[in-house]
């Protein structure tokens, strides 16, 4: 083999010499809430993280309704996850909540700004890479056994480029994904949502899919099993929708009589001394820095930025009600009816019982149930699994949904606690330096072919 | 389940692609209740292909959606990250514009547009059935149990219909990457007669724009001028982003050539037919062995993301050798894979089974647009959009459909292509599939078609009105050309030389020097009376532009005009909807065939159909005269020819 195919093959190999540290490289399958705060925090850490996503166009989506609110309803539950969040994701999504006026510790997030903004700051943290791929199996590799490729002088090709990610007498984990890619990590956190064995049930059908329209991850969910992890159901109800217009125009809207809450921004809370001093010191103290950060110069702004978030209100006069078009909600306390679900979607999200309320047009939604697998007794933590070490599971992490997680903000948490216990068990270890997130062809493709 | 008591609609558009927002959008404007169905309401108006509107050919068909009242140009306009006028060397009949936009800021903005448009309503579910009485359309089954009740029905379901998607020899079901296929309502279309078959389209591969190495490839900068494809808004000064031009090597081609029988185009693994004109890095080097090269230009996915989008590779190979490929290229010997390239197989209808309308011959009410009728580019899936919504309105209303002839519109050569010569392979625009192309300029698109899209009531009148305003100037200054001498003189006659023509010889009009390939407009300028320069300078660009076009090539488009009129009589000739070609002799076999299955319209879409020769056509002719005699002799109105 000359100088130049080598050149070729091997792209982004070090130097020889004595091996230096590397960081820690993770791979977290899944892009979205929790997968995303996982990778963020991991890159805080100083990690090496490779998000795969069946989607990119999705990343960062809060797959569910508007509403981020804490178990306990409290600013103290808000605070202690984004607090927990490394500022740029922080910011993508406090950019683009509004709360209650009247100071209840609710969040409602424009979903659609968030992943947008969500996708921007992770490309904008260090060591973070995006990968399109549907995952379908996860597997643990021994290494030691082998020598280093380096000196086996085998090419690239037949080894499809895969070379052993850590240090020899190790473990190492492998994600393979549908179209024969192989992506190697020293650990691996599995965000799936709900998409293992998944179903959506909506109306009289059911299709396969952790969320409405996506490709359900149902071989992983075997291979998971394969690997002695044990799985048991989970529902989810998702709220129904429909367009804020027709809302308006609906009897049925204008016949409830509820209170009304204006929005406002969580800037705007903060400027103001009296409502600002209503919230616990540590929730005045993660919201008062957060920054939107710049929008690129010279270009539009988008629907969620040019016109602000939903302020308006649904005003329950009698048979009245009024309102702007960008959204309306009206609150009781935390129970909240009707909810923006965002600028540019122009939706409100319902509480289920209201679905089929909008007489003359159709919800723009349908409530629907999401059931998938996640990990058993997953419910004990707070979403997020650490497998047990004698199996070697050690390297694997359940985080969200799939872990337990019940709501955005567990699910948020759930990925910064399994980055920060993988930083924890990895943080002592010497790891070679060797090439980036190395990438191989199926298993049999080359594997002790010749040519 | 009961069925929810939903009011009827009007229109009902399946899809919410880039042909189904055309067409929910029109239907919606025009005073409709229309529904648009989509199986995901996050990935509304999705680029899953280039993020980039526009190119020779494309410009022109969404100049003119633009110029009806569509959406694709002003939406392209809110969030374009480049745009460039391409050819502006060459004649104005090749002139376009091009567009890169930021992909999640295109969707964003057509969302919004979608969500304010009143009478319009949007709907998660999946389109499982079409309700069908007595050959005509009533209703839309939904999977979760929904009936949609409708006079009319849109399917723009792009890639959709029973898709896979496909690397190398592993393929899953999937309509887009990630996202599932629609899998009934093939079925219930093949129920209602009409067919199916298969194509595939493919993408390249995506790169993380920070591995890229800028220094190796030349960047390709947008223009300084202020453009914009809408008519309807003055365009603003935005930073634009580059692109980069860097060209396959024979490193490349090598790691090609060493895993073709890895590609779904050898091993089988994908059976549809393919684009020939947007074709994959490995159908390259089939079919031009010869070249050592070929151009890929890395082009930015928006402000939004680093995601780069690699034109020129396409590929379904397998990743690894993807990754190779991007490796081999200069520039790219760094770039880091994001989204491998991919191959789509999905269901089409081949488009001969549809009306210059675009709805189908077999059922009453249902319309057809976009990559379902075996297209491939956003612009071509919108103009049938917005084609298909107008018309399912105008059904729904009871009037007779909007039909654009090929000398009026791109869109007209478009949907006549498509359903009188078919497909058989998706189906691109290209300026040369226009017989009248100096007709349909870029430029012009306005004035060709807002007065329509005003009858339409897509336009408003202050909107024509702005259009008529700039015909009357172009005309003004084109009559004060004719009339300005410019005379013979030391200083004209330098000027001339300067740029290379002979001087006068005796004084002419400014319109005739103009004539001349050598003189521009600017030097024109030079050559005419300060009152007349100072009028001319005093227009908008966009006026300067036209009136150089007409009147330096006014013979050419009186040419061109007059050929119209002169075939105008045969082209628009009417065939009788149930005309029985089987007593005519004279026919050839195959001729007669296809006429009776294709039913053309009028001669000239007969003449058009592959297999009707200009002997089966003069043939057609005389009948047809002759029936008309017949009819005028017995003093009875044509009742054949009442509609088509």
């Amino acid at each position: 083999m000359n100088q130049e195919e080598t050149a070729i093959d091997r792209p982004v190999r070090s130097p020889v010499g004595p091996p230096a540290h590397r960081p820690l490289r993770v791979i977290v399958v899944g892009g979205g809430v929790s997968g995303s705060a996982c990778a963020a925090r991991l890159s805080a850490g100083g990690a090496e993280v490779l998000v795969v996503s069946s989607s990119l166009d999705v990343v960062g989506l809060p797959g569910y309704g508007p509403e981020v609110v804490s178990g306990d309803s409290d600013w103290v539950g808000l605070a202690e996850t984004f607090g927990s969040l490394p500022p740029p994701l922080r910011a993508a999504w406090l950019c683009n909540a509004t709360v209650p006026a009247s100071g209840d510790a609710i969040l409602f997030v424009d979903r659609r700004a968030v992943s947008v903004e969500t996708k921007r700051a992770l490309e904008s943290m260090p060591g973070i890479e995006f990968r399109q791929a549907l995952i379908t199996d996860v597997r643990l590799v021994q290494n030691g056994a082998e020598p280093s490729e380096e000196t086996s002088g085998k090419t690239s090709e037949e080894t499809g480029g895969k070379t052993s990610g850590t240090t020899c007498g190790t473990t190492s984990v492998e994600v393979e994904s549908a179209f024969g890619e192989v992506f190697v990590g020293d650990a691996v956190v599995l965000a799936p949502g709900l998409a293992l064995g998944g179903e959506v049930t909506v109306g009289e059908d059911r299709v396969p899919g952790g969320r409405y329209g996506e490709v359900p991850a149902n071989e992983l969910y075997s291979a998971l099993q394969a690997l002695g992890l044990e799985f048991e159901e989970k529902v989810v109800r998702v709220d129904p929708r429909c367009s804020f217009r027709d809302w308006v125009d609906s009897a049925a809207g204008a016949a409830l009589d509820c209170r009304q809450t204006p929005l406002v921004t969580l800037e705007e809370l903060m400027a103001s001394a009296a409502s600002r001093d209503r919230l616990p010191v540590e929730a005045q103290n993660v919201f008062a820095g957060v920054d939107s950060p710049p929008w690129p110069e010279e270009f539009p702004l988008p629907p969620h930025r040019a016109e602000g978030l939903p302020v308006s209100v649904a005003v329950l006069d009698g048979q009245t009600l009024i309102g702007d078009d960008r959204g309306a909600v009206s609150a009781q306390g935390a129970n909240v009816l009707a909810a923006p679900d965002g600028v540019a979607t122009g939706e409100i999200c319902l509480d289920p019982g209201f679905a089929g309320a909008m007489a003359g047009s159709p919800s723009t939604r349908l409530k629907h149930v999401i059931s998938g697998r996640i990990v058993l007794r997953a419910d004990s933590e707070v979403g997020s699994r650490e497998l047990a070490a004698a199996n070697d599971l050690s390297l694997l992490r359940i985080v969200g949904h799939c872990a337990g997680a019940e709501d955005y903000l567990e699910s948020l948490s759930s990925g910064v606690a399994a980055a920060e216990s993988l930083l924890h068990q990895f943080g002592g270890r010497l790891l070679a330096c060797e090439e980036s997130m190395p990438v191989r062809p199926p298993g049999g493709e080359g594997a002790g072919n010749e040519d | 389940m009961r069925t929810e008591p939903y009011a009827s609609f009007d229109v009902v558009v399946v899809g919410a692609g880039h042909a189904g927002c055309e067409a929910s959008l029109a239907a919606a404007r025009m005073g409709c209740k229309t529904a648009m169905i989509t199986l995901n309401l996050e990935k509304i108006a999705l680029m899953p292909c280039n993020p980039a509107v526009g190119g020779v050919g494309k410009g022109q068909l969404t100049r003119e959606i633009d110029a009806l009242g569509g959406e694709q140009g002003r939406n392209t306009d809110r969030a374009f990250v480049q745009l460039k006028m391409l050819n502006t060397s060459k004649g104005p009949a090749v002139r376009a514009l091009r567009a890169q936009a930021d992909k999640r800021m295109y969707e964003d903005a057509m969302k919004v547009v979608l969500s304010r448009t009143a009478g319009l309503s949007l709907v998660q579910g999946e389109a499982t059935a079409l309700d069908v009485s007595r050959e005509t359309l009533v209703g839309v089954h939904l999977a979760d149990g929904r009936t949609l009740r409708t006079k009319s029905v849109v399917l723009a379901t792009g890639t959709f219909l029973r898709a896979k998607i496909v690397i190398g020899d592993r393929s899953y079901e999937a309509g887009r990457v990630g996202e599932l296929p629609a899998k009934r309502l093939s079925n219930s279309l093949l129920e209602l007669g009409l067919e199916l078959e298969r194509f595939q389209s493919a993408t390249p591969p995506r790169i993380d724009g920070a591995t890229i190495d800028a220094d190796k490839m030349v960047p390709q900068y947008g223009d300084e001028q202020l453009l914009s494809f809408s008519h309807w808004a003055a365009p603003a000064r935005r930073k634009q982003l580059p692109c980069y031009l860097t060209h396959t090597t024979k490193q490349t081609h090598d790691v090609v050539s060493s895993h073709l029988h890895l590609s779904p185009l050898k091993s089988g693994s994908v059976s549809g037919k393919g684009p020939r004109y947007c074709p994959s890095i490995d159908r390259k080097l089939i079919n031009f062995p010869e070249r050592e090269q070929h151009p890929v230009f890395v082009e930015p996915e928006g402000v939004t993301t680093r995601e780069m989008y690699l034109q020129g590779l396409t590929t379904s190979l397998p990743v690894f050798v993807q990754e190779k490929i991007i490796r081999a290229t200069p520039g790219l010997q760094n770039a880091r894979l994001v989204r491998p390239g991919y191959a789509v197989e999905y269901d089409y209808l081949p488009p001969q089974q549809l009306t210059l309308g675009l709805q189908t011959k077999a059922v009453q009410g249902l319309f057809c647009a976009g990559q379902l009728n075996g297209t491939s580019g956003y612009e071509e899936a919108a103009a049938q959009g917005l084609m298909a919504g107008i018309n399912a309105a105008r059904y729904a209303k009871d009037q007779d459909p909007f039909i654009l002839r090929r000398d009026q519109a791109y869109i007209g050569v478009l949907i006549d292509d498509l359903v009188t010569k078919g497909v058989d392979e998706p189906y691109r625009m290209f300026t040369s599939r226009a017989e009248y192309r100096l007709l349909l300029r870029h430029d012009n698109a306005a004035e060709r078609l807002a007065p329509l899209g005003c009858e339409l009531g897509l336009l408003d009148g202050s909107q024509l009105a702005g259009v008529e305003e700039k015909s009357r100037q172009v005309r003004e200054l084109s009559e004060r050309l004719e009339r300005a001498q410019i005379g013979t003189n030391a200083d004209n006659d330098a000027l001339l030389e300067a740029i290379g023509t002979t001087p006068l010889e005796q004084s002419q009009s400014a319109a005739r020097l103009l004539r001349r390939p050598q003189v521009s407009m600017e030097d024109l300028l030079h050559l005419l009376s300060n009152e007349d320069r100072e009028a001319i300078e005093a227009s908008p660009p966009e006026v300067m532009e036209q009136l150089e076009i007409q009147v330096r090539y006014e013979g050419y488009i009186a040419r061109q005009l007059a050929e119209i009129k002169r075939h105008r009589a045969t082209e628009t000739l009417r065939i009788p909807d149930h005309f029985d070609y089987a007593p005519i002799e004279g026919l050839t076999f195959e001729a007669r065939d296809k006429l009776s299955r294709l039913k053309p319209a009028t001669l000239g879409q007969a003449s058009r159909i592959p297999g009707v020769s200009p002997a089966d056509v003069s043939v057609l002719l005389v009948h047809l005269h002759r029936d008309r005699a017949l009819e005028a002799g017995v003093g009875a109105p044509g009742e054949a020819s009442k509609d088509n």
